[in-house]
């Protein structure tokens, strides 16, 4: 016999499971077409602040290797620089594809440490790079 | 070769620097409640008596569980411990395999109450800097808060101080989706208040909350989080609720947990799951990410418990191929009542495969509480 607390929980687990197929299920959709902002404005926030200025990494107070991503202009500086993507060595550490010899990156290698960023990341990247460069 | 693992364990102790926080995967398998064997309203950190014993109970071959072995006998208003941790082993991102070894965790708690009305701190260290030879440690405190409570074991309690807002299963791996991306990553404690009312059946905690004005802290926005949870035997259904506001943004967060314990099967099943809209202030469209994770905790004898879990995360549900999925395999050995061993081993895709290099690390912690 079951308690009517017993079948709210029983319902709860199914719309628990149905709620996790759904989330499942939304992998893959979406567009193929990336239309959010080329700016560095867009970038930072939606990408750099969540990806890069982690704790123990480059949030300000860590600021490992010197290098801040959590203070915009401080993040700016750091990516400023390239005039195309394929020079860029902070785009090559990402796993942007560049022209520059891959001796000449540092040691640290791949970033993120935790996770490599999202091809369409990488590449909104690349087209702000491409596109302006500036911190807009 | 040598310095580049050197400086990859270094940089990885950045993305695995650890806080030693409850066991969530104990609550319903062994208890009702954090609070059960946690000082803190929220769980984590410094045990209680009972943390203690079962600490010694859950562990292979136990040993005085006490604050330092016992040697030290503390006055009764006051509780002191500490958690050490430090891990090593082998990662890829997509560029290889490299090596890595590095300290994690060194933290020291302190909890002195009279009358109901206690102060908890939380003292330890946290890098910083620039190149290899010119990083430092500097003192760093998570948590450090005021708080009246009824009892020690449940009923209302009200705090104000840092600590990380209160909300969902609390999971101690920060590398989980649902804290990661979730709202409450490492180191996201935050100024504020926060007042909840604890049942074995029912808890409820709500929390307003300021970016920490005294450094640029991890969570930079204001606002407010709500969780409750409803227990019904084996079960529970809690409900998450996040705003946030900073210069930049706002974010929501709504979301479900879940849990069911299978006394049989010595497993327990659970879920954390949410959807996060965040509104930029800038030129630029809203954008909707979902994320979660489910997990089942096999309890194969005392000392020994075997975690695998499934993560997803949308990055924005409006592009294809950001999805990140993870499948994350944690054994946790407690041979001693003061010492855990875990092997933490990761695999992650991006967008199944089609949207990313793949990624992943296998990890031994060592885990050492004071």
């Amino acid at each position: 016999m079951t308690s009517g607390g017993g079948r709210c929980t029983v319902l709860a687990m199914r719309h628990l499971t149905g709620l996790l197929l759904a989330v499942v299920a939304a992998a893959g959709c979406g567009s193929e077409i990336d239309d959010r902002p080329a700016t560095f404005g867009y970038i930072h926030e939606a990408i750099l602040l969540p990806s890069c200025a982690t704790a123990v990494c480059h949030s300000t107070q860590n600021h490992i290797s010197g290098v801040d991503m959590q203070d915009r202009e401080s993040a700016y500086n750091h990516w400023s620089g390239a005039s195309r993507k394929e020079l860029s060595t902070i785009y090559a550490q990402i796993g942007g594809e560049t022209e520059l010899d891959p001796e000449v990156l540092p040691e640290a290698g791949r970033m993120p440490l935790d996770s490599p960023l999202p091809e369409t990341d990488i590449l909104l990247i690349g087209r702000w790079i491409d596109d302006s460069g500036e911190n807009d | 070769m040598r310095s580049l693992i050197a400086i990859t364990a270094f940089l990885v102790l950045g993305a695995s620097a650890g806080t030693a926080l409850a066991y969530p995967q104990y609550q319903m398998s062994k208890e009702q409640t954090c609070v059960a064997c946690h000082v803190s309203p929220s769980g984590g950190g410094l045990l209680n008596d009972y943390g203690e014993l079962t600490a010694e109970e859950e562990s292979q071959w136990g040993g005085n569980p006490a604050f330092l072995h016992g040697v030290l006998t503390l006055p009764d208003v006051l509780r002191v411990g500490g958690d050490l941790r430090a891990a090593g082993g082998v990662h890829t991102r997509g560029d290889g395999l490299g090596g890595a070894a590095f300290p994690m965790q060194s933290e020291l708690y302190a909890y002195a109450e009279k009358s109901g009305v206690g102060l908890y701190l939380i003292g330890g260290a946290t890098v910083e800097g620039g190149s290899m030879d010119s990083r430092s440690l500097v003192p760093f405190s998570r948590e450090h808060y005021l708080i009246w409570r009824k009892s020690d074991s449940e009923g209302l309690y009200v705090r104000a101080g840092r600590f990380m807002p209160v909300q969902g299963l609390r999971q101690p791996e920060h590398v989980l989706y649902a804290r990661r991306f979730g709202g409450t990553p490492l180191f996201s404690e935050t100024y504020g208040a926060n007042f909840g009312w604890i049942k074995p059946d029912l808890e409820a905690h709500a929390s307003i909350f300021v970016a920490d004005p005294l450094i640029d802290g991890i969570e930079r926005g204001d606002g407010g989080a709500f969780y409750v949870e409803k227990r019904f035997g084996n079960k529970s259904v809690g409900l998450v609720d996040r705003y946030t506001t900073s210069a930049t943004d706002t974010r929501f967060h709504g979301g479900v947990t879940g849990k069911m314990w299978l006394e049989g099967k010595k497993l327990l099943l659970s879920t954390e799951l949410q959807g996060i809209r965040q509104n930029f202030k800038q030129d630029a469209p809203t954008r909707v990410q979902l994320v979660g994770n489910l997990m089942a905790t096999y309890f194969a004898r005392p000392g020994l418990f075997i975690d695998v879990a499934l993560g997803h995360f949308d990055e924005d549900t409006a592009i294809a191929k950001d999805e990140r999925d993870a499948v994350d395999v944690n054994i946790h050995f407690f041979p001693l009542s003061h010492l855990e061993l875990i092997l933490t081993t990761r695999y992650q895709m991006i967008g199944l495969g089609s949207g990313g290099d793949a990624s992943g690390f296998s990890l031994l912690q060592v885990h050492y509480r004071i």
